[in-house]
């Protein structure tokens, strides 16, 4: 079965370059945007500047909505170079770490803006969301070495 | 130790290939204070503080060599933290290195990867390249830096790679694997395909999904549509995850997911994001989820409205009511939050309060109040930020309970 999936995993590869001979106009993405009123460190929506356009990038799907922090995994799967346009990885850092001991609001307390996890009293609220949703605590806390986190008290 | 080597090699090479070299340091020093009482009921009082340096060396802004580090480090200067007076970490060190051209990319050393199902911090090589227009390959391979154990790093392994396809503006299609072995056995072992997909009238699909090759079966689905009309924006979203092929039971993991893989349970969460922008400087937005599942409960709705008002560049201010509601009472609570971020310039000045009332009472306690309240000030030419915050938190599990935390952030660039 699983010898199976990764050969038609292959398969795929392989038909994905064949069509791929189909050519199209090279895009290359900048390094960096210009740099701008500290850019990566403010909610934005590239639509402003930009519009809604879907070449070279669709750039309303990086618009910075007010849940953006809560709902941008899909986005970010599929090219983190894009996300690296306007921020710093140790800015995606101050959640996603291998091991840090601040939660993300208590590193930022000002920056209110950002709608972090775990804000104010989240010690009393995880016993609620983790039962109902595990897979969330999962994508940050599923290592070994995050799970320190969780270690003290779950074992 | 190899994190090292490569910062110090760098160091000495980078001069020498870069065509205009800048160097970036950015240093955020944060003292917070706040006490705690001990599990043998006496009390510390807290004063550590945290050193947060990142390094930028090299060509940062253009293609070519660059290095790229950051770390953290903590120091007690009252009573100790339970694991000691000091504590730290290198977050990641790399050499990064961007073709003329732009059509590869190769990193080195220490880094965080977020591609497909690669989501991992790894000391190793990754590497990107564009092999036509339309095609893109990423592969890396080296030691996973979460799987740390008992047994040190001896026998962790971790590789994958990741194609994909697209047409600008039509679609984009990707496959992604990802193999973790911790102390020499295989403990992960993925497959994913990601797909995003643009349709007529501005519509967007996203999907994810993940095959666990370890139990042979789907771990996760995830669905997501963009439907734009006019001002308003609806997100319908469709995600089933089985836990004994999402979570996993190896080594190291917690409890709870341990526990959570044995159960075997499956839920599915369907829902939608919703947004209503009738001014440039005013949002509305709204995200509801029904949780059903397998076995464990009956089913959970998760519903959260916010509304946003901004003014310039950076001031901001808005308000969130939620409610999380499952079939036990001891699931169930609503959640308001206010907050605030005015800019002054020079000064800035922000607020945040969040107010909890749980269904069932946790500790005796049927609410949690946090209240929280800043102001800062950015100097010379913004390079230079002051921060001071004080928290107010009284809930389940602290009483009356008050921190402060002093922020001083630099950044340096010549």
């Amino acid at each position: 079965m699983n010898r199976r999936t990764v050969c038609m995993a292959a398969g795929c590869m392989l038909l994905a370059l064949v069509v791929s001979c189909a050519q199209q106009a090279r895009y290359r993405l900048p390094v960096k945007h210009p740099p701008i009123f500290e850019l990566g460190e403010r909610r934005e929506f590239c639509t402003k500047c930009h519009g809604y356009r879907k070449e070279p990038v669709d750039f309303e799907r990086y618009n910075h909505t007010p849940l953006f922090t809560d709902s941008h995994r899909m986005v970010a799967y599929q090219n983190q170079n894009i996300c690296a346009i306007c921020h710093e990885q140790s800015f995606c850092n101050d959640c996603h770490a291998s091991r840090t001991e601040l939660k993300p609001s208590e590193k930022s307390p000002t920056e209110t803006y950002r709608r972090m996890q775990h804000r104010g009293d989240y010690l009393s609220r995880h016993r609620i969301d983790g039962r109902l949703d595990p897979s969330s605590c999962f994508r940050c806390h599923g290592n070994p070495r995050a799970a320190a986190t969780c270690r003290p008290c779950h074992g | 130790m190899t994190a090292q080597l490569i910062l110090f090699a760098a160091v000495l090479a980078a001069p020498a290939v870069c065509r205009a070299v800048d160097l970036g340091i950015s240093s955020d020093t944060i003292v917070r204070v706040y006490e705690r009482d001990d599990r043998n009921g006496g009390g510390r009082s807290l004063l550590p503080v945290y050193e947060f340096v990142r390094l930028d060396y090299g060509s940062v802004t253009t293609p070519g060599l660059s290095l790229h580090a950051y770390g953290w480090g903590r120091l007690d200067l009252r009573d100790s933290h339970e694991d000691g007076d000091a504590e730290g970490d290198l977050l990641y060190a790399y050499l990064e290195y961007i073709d003329p051209d732009r059509d590869h990319q190769m990193r080195l050393g220490r880094q965080y990867l977020f591609e497909g199902v690669m989501r991992e911090s790894f000391d190793g090589l990754y590497a990107r390249t564009e092999l036509v227009p339309t095609v893109a390959l990423s592969a890396f391979a080296g030691m996973p830096v979460g799987a740390g154990s008992a047994a040190g790093r001896s026998g962790d392994l971790v590789y994958g790679a990741r194609i994909v396809q697209g047409q600008r503006g039509r679609y984009d299609a990707g496959i992604s694997y990802k193999y973790v072995a911790n102390d020499g056995s295989r403990s992960e072992e993925l497959l994913g395909a990601d797909l995003s997909l643009s349709l007529p009238a501005g519509i967007s699909m996203f999907a994810h999904s993940t095959l666990n090759l370890l139990t042979g079966g789907w771990g996760e689905h995830s669905y997501e549509a963009r439907i734009p009309f006019a001002s308003m924006e609806l997100r319908p979203f469709y995600q089933r995850y089985r836990y004994s092929d999402y979570l996993n039971d190896r080594s190291g993991a917690s409890r709870p997911f341990r526990f959570q893989t044995v159960l075997g349970d499956r839920v599915e969460i369907a829902g939608a994001e919703g947004f209503w922008y009738p001014t440039e400087s005013v949002e509305f937005g709204g995200r509801y989820k029904y949780l059903t599942y397998d076995s464990r409960f009956g089913n959970a709705h998760m519903a959260t409205a916010l509304a946003t008002v901004r003014r310039g560049i950076f001031s901001e201010a808005g308000l969130e009511f939620g409610r999380v509601q499952g079939d036990l009472t001891e699931n169930r609570y609503y959640l308001g939050r206010g907050y605030l971020y005015g800019d002054f310039a020079p000064w800035f000045a922000t607020g945040d309060v969040t107010y909890v009332r749980y269904d069932r009472a946790i500790y005796g306690e049927n609410s949690a109040l946090f209240v929280s309240a800043g102001v800062g000030r950015k100097m010379l030419d913004r390079a230079l930020s002051l921060k001071l915050s004080v928290d107010y938190s009284n809930d389940p599990y602290f009483h009356k309970d008050y921190r402060g935390t002093l922020a001083v952030t630099y950044a340096f660039r010549r």
